[in-house]
């Protein structure tokens, strides 16, 4: 890729493929070379049938100047079996073969006889190993040459020594025998020759036949790879083993944006430069590219980040013909679409995950083992692990008591096999609190594309909170609700009793003036009176009602007190009514400090003690005793006469506005109302026990505990 | 005017002021020849019952019409109406209801309780002299109610 120096073709690969296919091809196998031997001795055998009837003639027309009829019968036999190679096929190649040579040497041997040393024996001796070399292989062709040089060697001593004397040196050396031999001798020569030609050239015209078909096979096979090879969806660039161009495909110089006629060109600086252009790491990117070319045997995969935005994953491997590295190839993808799904994917995995884990509530995923399989950072808590690696694949035994863990594993069972969706809202108490907690939540089953159930999915959520907004709203209504019911008895007790005194006035208003036309002065005094008293009750009746508004909205600043110092001050302040009643008050001693408005407490006193001499009848010894009582959760004061007594159905009653027993007693019927509502504000309640009947009554109350 | 052998009124009237607007103005109608004024329910219950102060049918004569306050001591008003309403002698005697509220709580609890009228007091005296006569017209001389 780097050095133009040298200069491999393009096609280098492929050519020495092409050699290598050639050379198999002119290789012939062993049945081909057999075939044609046996096509060559056959067109031998057939050419020298003409030469046969010749040699008949000559020999016979030799045997007959000489008188020699043992020769002539010889020469019959040979051309008998001459004929019978050449007539009859269905003997067995070799056999014919072997016959044939024999009887060229026979041949020759006759000739050394007749002819001596100046015969054509020798040429025939020198052409029998050429023929045994066609007809068979070299080997037997050795043999032959050795068998004619040892026959040449044997003659030569036979007549150098002048033990033998051929014939024809005795005989005239013109005789045309010898002539006609000799003719015979070259003629059967270049019958060889024509034979071996023949072959040669069949030979030569199947090779190339050969040749032609295997080129076509190649070139039928290289389309089909440069097909394929522009077909595929990845870039591949072949480079050899210096780093430049061997080829690259179509998909390659799209990939990349580089121009065909670069890579056509096998321009490496230009393509390596395009590429560089594009890598967002183009450093890293030679680093690995050049460490990949030091070790030609590694293969590589990596992932390319371009810098428009595109990813490549590239692959890189060793280029093998037999056991060489000729090169690498390299194979680039574009998997930018796949990227971006992925990550895409995995946002959408973290956000979920983030969501899943800053969600207020306990949630997880089970399989159908019972096993989880997602736990969130409140299901991590509910469980006491750290992690979530250390909640997935256990199930709620190996992490919950036995009872709780069958509990829940009932609840899945029921998902998993009715499919059925479970929803639960239970309280318990936290361990570690001690408080009560309440918890909602469901659970669900999980369905996979094709609606199996494949496990579960729970989501619960503490609703503490809420349910203790819930306890303390329904509280709050059912207090505002006592608030209204009040606000409306006490409106509508007003608006009785400020009208009962207009309507007194009016009414006497009314009399006074018929009594004024009649000139009744007494009954008009009469009226007059009436109607005064209606003006004092109406001021008294809003005087009370302006008090008992102040209570609760005017407070003095709450203080600790001795209830007995409270007691004796409210005691003092009617000493005039108890005095004039004749009454005893006892004050129970040490009675416990109290918490609140002082004035006000005193106040509850004070109307207590008075409402007890009021109503005390003519009860001989009267007495009022101030005291408290401990019970287990509280402490209760208490105000107990000997009087006339409470009737229990008037025990509710009588702390009602405006509502006197007696309608004659003293007083607009606010007292107890006033004490109801100041114990109220402490966060006391006030009762009454009493068995009426003149057996005297006891009003009870209670201060908060708290203060 | 008329003067029918039984022409009982029972006023049931805690405060004694109403109770005397309320005589006064019967007598100055000439309507009402005995008006019985009980001051709580316990005692209308005892004039009605015969029993008590009131022991004795010739001391107690049954009422042809209850004048009834509504807010009482002890026994309120609506109380009281339910008593004779569900009593089986005293249910037939006409209850009209007197009083100073106008509630719709306490008109509906009346009417629930089976009170034959109910009649607010009017503040102006022409009004409350002219509702107590016509009170008294219609229910001593225009209502009919079976001798015995």
């Amino acid at each position: 890729m780097h050095n133009q120096e040298t200069t491999p073709s393009r096609w280098s690969g492929l050519a020495r493929m092409l050699k290598s296919k050639l050379a198999e091809l002119l290789v012939p196998s062993l049945a081909e070379v057999r075939a044609w031997k046996q096509q060559l001795a056959n067109n031998i055998l057939r050419s020298s049938f003409a030469v046969a009837i010749l040699l008949l003639g000559a020999g016979a027309y030799y045997a007959y100047t000489i008188d020699a009829v043992w020769l002539i019968t010889f020469y019959v036999i040979l051309v008998g079996l001459w004929i019978l190679i050449a007539f009859l096929p269905k003997i067995s190649y070799a056999l014919r073969a072997w016959i044939l040579l024999f009887l060229i040497y026979a041949v020759a041997i006759l000739d050394l006889f007749e002819a001596g040393r100046t015969g054509s024996a020798r040429v025939f001796l020198i052409a029998l190993p050429v023929l045994s070399l066609l007809l068979f292989d070299w080997r037997i062709g050795v043999l032959t040459l050795g068998g004619c040089l040892t026959t040449l060697a044997g003659f030569g001593w036979l007549y150098s020594t002048g033990q033998l004397v051929a014939a024809l040196e005795i005989a005239n050396s013109t005789n045309p025998a010898i002539w006609i031999s000799n003719t015979l001798v070259f003629f059967f020569i270049s019958v060889l020759l024509m034979a071996s030609a023949n072959y040669l050239i069949h030979r030569l015209a199947r090779a190339v036949l050969h040749l032609k078909d295997s080129v076509k096979t190649t070139q039928d096979a290289l389309s089909l790879q440069q097909a394929v090879f522009d077909a595929t969806a990845d870039g591949i660039l072949a480079v050899d083993h210096t780093g430049r161009i061997t080829t690259a495909n179509r998909k390659f110089a799209e990939l990349w944006g580089i121009p065909e006629s670069v890579i056509a060109a096998r321009n490496d600086a230009a393509a390596i430069d395009s590429v560089l252009e594009q890598v967002t790491d183009p450093v890293g990117f030679t680093a690995k590219i050049r460490a990949l070319y030091e070790q030609p045997h590694a293969e590589s995969f990596d992932l390319l980040h371009l810098k428009d935005g595109r990813v490549l994953e590239r692959h890189s491997s060793p280029q093998w013909l037999d056991n060489d590295i000729i090169g690498r190839v390299w194979v680039f993808r574009d998997v930018t679409a796949q990227k971006q799904i992925e990550a895409a994917l995995e946002r959408e995995r973290i956000l979920l995950r983030n969501l899943v884990d800053t969600m207020p509530a306990i949630i997880f995923a089970k399989d159908t083992d019972g096993r989880k399989i997602l736990a969130n950072t409140g299901d991590q808590d509910a469980m006491g692990v750290q992690s979530e690696a250390a909640a997935i694949g256990k199930t709620d035994f190996e992490i919950y008591p036995p009872e709780k863990a069958a509990k829940y594993a009932e609840e899945d069972r029921r998902v998993l096999e009715d499919g059925e969706i479970f929803e639960t809202e239970s309280m318990f108490v936290d361990k570690h609190t001690g408080q009560q907690q309440w918890v909602s939540g469901s659970k669900r089953p999980l369905r996979n594309e094709a609606g199996q159930i494949i496990g579960l999915i729970g989501s619960f959520y503490n609703i503490t909170r809420i349910k203790q907004g819930e306890i303390e709203r329904e509280k709050l209504i059912a207090e505002l609700e006592a608030k209204n019911a009040e606000l409306e008895r006490f409106t509508y007790t007003v608006s009785h009793d400020l009208k009962s005194p207009l309507i007194t006035i009016g009414g006497f208003a009314g009399f006074l003036q018929e009594d004024l036309l009649n000139g009744d002065i007494v009954q008009a005094q009469n009226d007059m009176a009436r109607i005064n008293d209606a003006l004092a009750r109406m001021e008294q009746l809003l005087e009370d009602l302006l008090e008992l508004s102040r209570i609760g909205r005017q407070m003095n600043p709450p203080d600790t007190a001795a209830f007995e110092a409270i007691a004796r001050e409210a005691v003092e302040l009617v000493r005039g009514r108890i005095t004039a009643g004749k009454v005893t008050v006892e004050i129970m001693p040490g009675l416990p400090a109290v918490y609140g408005d002082r004035a006000r407490l005193v106040e509850v006193v004070q109307n207590l003690v008075d409402n007890a001499c009021k109503y005390m009848g003519d009860t001989p010894d009267p007495r009022i005793e101030i005291g408290a009582r401990q019970t287990e959760t509280e402490t209760v004061f208490y105000v107990r006469d000997n009087g006339i007594g409470i009737e229990p159905q008037y025990r509710e009653k009588i702390f009602e506005l405006f509502d006197k027993l007696d309608p004659t007693s003293e007083g607009a019927g606010v007292g107890l109302a006033i004490v109801k509502r100041i114990i109220e504000t402490h966060g006391g309640r006030i009762w009454v026990d009493s068995e009426g009947n003149r057996r005297g009554s006891t009003f009870l109350f209670t201060l908060s505990a708290a203060q | 005017m008329l003067t029918k052998s039984n022409n009982t009124i029972l006023l049931v009237e805690d405060n004694p002021a109403h109770a005397e607007i309320v005589i006064r103005s019967f007598q100055d109608h000439h309507i009402a020849n005995q008006i019985i004024h009980v001051l709580d329910g316990e005692a209308a219950l005892d004039y009605l019952l015969h029993r008590g102060q009131f022991t004795g049918v010739e001391n107690s004569p049954r009422p042809c019409v209850i004048l009834l306050d509504l807010r009482l001591p002890k026994i309120s008003g609506l109380q009281l109406l339910h008593e004779i309403k569900t009593h089986e002698t005293l249910s037939s005697i006409p209850v009209v209801i007197l009083t100073t509220s106008e509630a719709e709580r306490d008109l509906a609890l009346a009417y629930a309780n089976h009170v034959n009228s109910y009649l607010v007091k009017p503040v102006d005296f022409t009004r409350f002299s002219q509702l107590i006569d016509d009170l008294g017209i219609y229910w001593l001389d225009w209502n009919r109610r079976p001798v015995n």
